[in-house]
């Protein structure tokens, strides 16, 4: 069996072998550093889990741990790494460690720096040894579906031989699962149509459905050398062992009196009644900005001169950007006197609570009641922008007005358009007006 | 580990790079942190590129300004000397403190009319500019009759900051500005000093810029200030900005809301500030028809003449009462007094008197002329008893212990004299402007633990007679500082205009005799105020 494509290569077989490294097999990509401090191995890991979430792209995989090793990593304790690529397997060594490709040896000991190598689909069989290991012998039971074990080195056996050993394993395991799984008697149904759970009996059928399955195949037949054995039945087999099912939880009844019930339920008070979800209003708003820290780790604005908290001068630290709870940026005053704090986006109208983002949570509504009927259902809302209060114009008929400080004159805003609100702006909706105030201490 | 030279990868730069970010290089060093005196190698070795410039000032507020536009009359070029700082222009951090504290530009500030920091001879005085600008001879009258007759003359903030941007222009001030952060002051082996700045990102290859001079200048000003521990817990604890808000940062939205609704305030503090706010409030009252409630709270009651301890009766050490001639008059809770500090620490006999003074002696003047006040003004002062006649403005003694959110209103525990009384009020407006310690300042921190500079009898920066910060002389170099954070010297009102010119002028005076700068002897003198009065460069 030969890893014709990446796809084959994240559900091959891989087979650890003793040792005192670390083998981690995160998704497509497979790792061995030689070192068990979990210190060391850390940042590989971390690496490795990083490519994998990705997607395990080899050329990502290769060009980390280039970056990582000529920036930041001191002393190697020699690794290897392998990921699929589209075009082959992408092979990554630095140090003392052997990796053997369908007999071809590579090893990172006769390089100055690392190694790296595309070798093209198909890959037949493949072993990794540390310095002082040996390959995991043939016929071994062990083997790694995935996470992070102790081992010295590790073997992808790419003949029939081990391909059949693996046959055994899975079926073994799979067969009452599928038993199990349900009355419909082949574990059709079940959101694996596509890949049918192959038995013992299955393995001389001859199965297309693992090519079907794959639905970009460059087709490499031409090319490349095929393993004596017919590739077809063992696709399917060495398929990525699939997780044993979690058994159902046991949950031990308990029977209660009635009366006790009762007498527990004096001690609770009745939950409020909210009839929308925009009753709802969060406390604390979390949403994330970019801003500095002053000296006393209070979050602020970038660009303020004095802490919004404490009051000390900003230029005491070096301003580092980072991401932080975003604070209130500033209030609307309504010309009534009512206040409202701006941790919230807001929709504002005659009638904002109608809209569905009201509804969803998303806006707050500030409603404008104005006898001119020149505001509109939801005429225009404010959201915030980093540390930037925006107010857009919902494409009202009856236009929007906004003053700026230091400006003559008041300016309709062209409908659908929006605008950051400066401290002290004022914006004008039907004959209601609004001031935008801002506690931060923008210098100009 | 291999050599990275080596590599068969290239590490690329494009936008998929995903690691997080390495360090570039140009970094301070931990060695060069744990280092007193710096070697050039020490620096070059760290890969921070070196810049040389004979005079450097830190700060580019108004004292680095009054400072190098001495220098420049003094015929300095602009390519001797650098401002490194964070501001765009001398007066942006001045301009927003006093605008947030109710004084925008058509505003009069706390400064008498000969403290120019835009004309080193002081004449013609904004007195004297703004009668010919005007055509009117009202300043010239204020000026003559102060302070009995009239209120002191003081200038609109607006003219000031006018004639600061005219100035600015004429010595090429923009020529001179190195924007960035200053982050350490270091002394160089063999004389001098490095300042390592930090330029706005991506405005230089590396982290850091080491700029290596003869002479510095440090005029960092406040180290900021230190809002009430209650408030920042306040701030922190419920998220809330806008019931409790400080004198000196924005809070219009507090005066939007008093228009509309009536509303009782609370003003603590019994400053300068304090009163600028209140007569905002009381403006309002007047022009809006705003029914605010007002109460004030004071933590210190002064109901007669006093000085910087307090009233005729308090505790002084060593006994005693206010002296007959450095006392002040005071009523109704405030110390009035025309400026921050008495008229002859700028060149009477304070000035004379501090300049022999020195330890414990100095300190003791200093807090017998120091102490809260304010200046007295007829039309605030009408508006103020109007306001107890009404029954509007109320006074509390006494100090907050609590402030909880009760609702949309604020439920403050008081304890006074007579206990602690709740008060609840819809805002909270504090213009008790404390002032941090100036280790505060990590500048300033780091020349205390490093630079040889030590603090002075009132806590600040040691400086001398000539505004040198002892201790820290260099080789042939010199370290100056002046302005608010070298309060406490020989000289005292270091923190206003004409003190920080009083400084420039000691530190314009040490650097001709070192042969810096030339002196501006009569001829050089009179041909520069010619200049000046012309706009033309010096």
């Amino acid at each position: 069996m030969a890893a014709t494509t990446a796809e084959d290569w994240s559900r091959a077989l891989v087979v650890p072998g003793a040792g005192d490294g670390t083998l981690a097999r995160i998704g497509p990509v497979t790792l061995l550093v030689g070192s068990s401090d979990a210190e060391v191995v850390k940042p590989y890991l971390e690496h490795a889990e990083m490519v994998a979430a990705n997607g395990g792209q080899g050329r990502q995989l290769v060009r980390g741990y280039a970056l990582m090793l000529s920036t930041s990593v001191e002393q190697s304790p020699g690794f290897a790494a392998l990921a699929p690529h589209t075009t082959g397997l992408a092979v990554f060594i630095d140090g003392d460690v052997t990796v053997t490709v369908d007999g071809e040896e590579i090893s990172g000991a006769d390089s100055l720096a690392w190694v790296e190598r595309l070798i093209p689909w198909p890959v037949g069989s493949v072993s990794v040894a540390l310095a002082g290991n040996a390959v995991p012998a043939a016929g071994s039971s062990y083997r790694l579906d995935g996470g992070v074990v102790p081992a010295g080195s590790f073997a992808v056996p790419g003949d029939l031989a081990a391909a059949q050993e693996v046959d055994q394993h899975v079926s073994q395991e799979v067969a009452p699962m599928a038993a199990a799984d349900g009355h419909d008697g082949h574990g059709h149904g079940h959101g694996h149509d596509d890949t049918p759970v192959p038995t013992a009996e299955d393995i001389p059928v001859v199965a297309p459905a693992p090519v079907a399955s794959t639905p970009v195949v460059p087709a490499p037949v031409v090319a490349a050398p095929e393993p004596p054995a017919p590739p077809a039945p063992a696709a399917p087999v060495a398929g990525r062992p699939l997780p044993p099912p979690p058994a159902d939880e046991q949950v031990s009844f308990q029977s209660v009196l009635i009366g006790d019930v009762e007498e527990d339920m004096d001690d609770f008070e009745p939950l409020p009644i909210v009839d929308s979800a925009a009753q709802v209003v969060k406390d604390s708003p979390q949403e994330q900005v970019r801003g500095v820290y002053c000296k006393n780790r209070h979050f602020n604005d970038p660009r303020v001169l004095f802490c919004g908290i404490c009051g000390i001068n900003m230029v005491q630290q070096t301003p580092v950007l980072v991401n932080g709870v975003r604070p209130p940026l500033g209030v609307i005053v309504l010309d009534d006197g009512s206040v409202f704090q701006l941790d919230n986006p807001y929709l504002l109208g005659r009638d904002p609570s109608a809209d569905e983002r009201i509804a969803s949570g998303e806006f707050r509504p500030l409603p404008i009641i104005d006898q001119s009927n020149q505001v509109s259902r939801v005429h225009a809302r404010l959201e915030m922008r980093g540390w930037d209060v925006v107010l857009i114009d919902n494409n009202s008929t009856n236009g929007t007005f906004v003053h700026v400080p230091k400006t003559p004159d008041w300016v309709r805003m062209p409908p659908g358009t929006e605008q950051v609100l400066v401290q002290g702006t004022r914006v004008r909706i039907g004959h209601r007006t609004l001031a935008f105030n801002t506690h931060a201490g923008a210098s100009s | 580990m291999s050599e990275p030279a080596a590599a068969s990868v290239v590490p690329t730069t494009d936008p998929s790079t995903y690691l997080p970010s390495q360090p570039i290089s140009g970094d301070l060093t931990d060695q060069m942190l744990q280092t007193d005196f710096w070697t050039d190698e020490l620096v070059a070795a760290a890969g921070i590129p070196i810049v040389d410039i004979p005079f450097v000032t830190i700060g580019g507020g108004i004292g680095s300004f009054v400072t190098v536009d001495y220098l420049r009359i003094a015929g300095v070029p602009t390519s001797q000397m650098r401002v490194l700082s964070t501001l765009d222009f001398p007066w942006q951090t001045y301009e927003y403190l006093t605008r947030v504290s109710q004084v925008p530009r058509p505003e009069r500030i706390r400064s008498d009319s000969a403290s120019r920091p835009d004309n080193i001879w002081g004449f013609p005085s904004y007195a004297v500019s703004e009668a010919i600008q005007k055509k009117t001879l009202a300043p010239l009258w204020s000026v003559f009759a102060e302070p009995i007759f009239t209120d002191y003359y003081t200038p609109k903030a607006g003219h000031v900051f006018e004639n600061l941007e005219r100035e600015s222009n004429r010595i090429a001030y923009n020529e001179m500005l190195v924007k960035g952060l200053v982050r350490i002051v270091r002394r160089r082996y063999g004389g001098g000093y490095f300042t390592i700045l930090t330029p706005p990102e991506g405005a230089s290859a590396t982290k850091r810029v080491a700029f290596r001079s003869q002479y510095v200048h440090i005029a960092v000003g406040y180290p900021g200030l230190k809002f009430l521990p209650e408030l920042q817990r306040y701030r922190t604890e419920n998220n809330d900005y806008r019931h409790i808000v400080n004198a000196y940062e924005a809070h219009e939205h507090v005066y939007e809301r008093l228009v509309q609704t009536p509303s009782t305030v609370l003003v603590r503090g019994g400053g300068i500030v304090a009163s600028r706010i209140l007569q905002r409030l009381m403006d309002d009252r007047e022009k809006y028809g705003a029914q605010t409630n007002i109460v004030h709270l004071f933590r210190t009651y002064i109901n007669g003449t006093n000085d910087g301890y307090g009233n005729e009766g308090d505790a002084r050490p060593g006994g005693g009462r206010t002296r007959t001639f450095m006392r002040r008059r005071g009523e109704n809770g405030w110390a009035y007094q025309g400026f921050n500090y008495p008229k002859s620490v700028w060149g009477g006999q304070l000035k004379a008197q501090v300049r022999k003074l020195d330890g414990e002696q100095r300190a003791e003047l200093y807090k017998r002329m120091g102490g809260t006040n304010t200046p007295w003004r007829k039309s605030w002062q009408r508006q103020m008893n109007q306001g107890r006649r009404e029954g509007w403005y109320n006074v509390v003694v006494g100090t907050v212990e609590d402030m909880q959110p009760s609702g949309e209103r604020i439920l403050n525990q008081v304890r006074t004299a007579q206990g602690v009384v709740p008060l609840e009020v819809d805002f909270v407006i504090d213009c008790t402007g404390l002032e941090a310690d100036i280790a505060e300042h990590r500048l300033l921190k780091d020349l205390l633990d490093h630079g040889g500079a030590s603090r002075n009898p009132v806590g600040r920066l040691n400086v001398d007679r000539n505004f040198e910060l002892i201790g820290t002389a260099s080789g042939s170099g010199t370290l100056y500082a002046s302005g608010a954070t070298t309060l406490g010297g020989y000289f005292p009102g270091v923190d206003t205009f004409l003190g920080l010119q009083v400084a420039a002028q000691e530190i314009y005076g040490d650097l001709a005799k070192r042969g810096f700068c030339k002196r501006i002897g009569p001829v050089r003198s009179t041909l520069q105020w010619w200049k000046w009065l012309a706009g033309s460069a010096p």
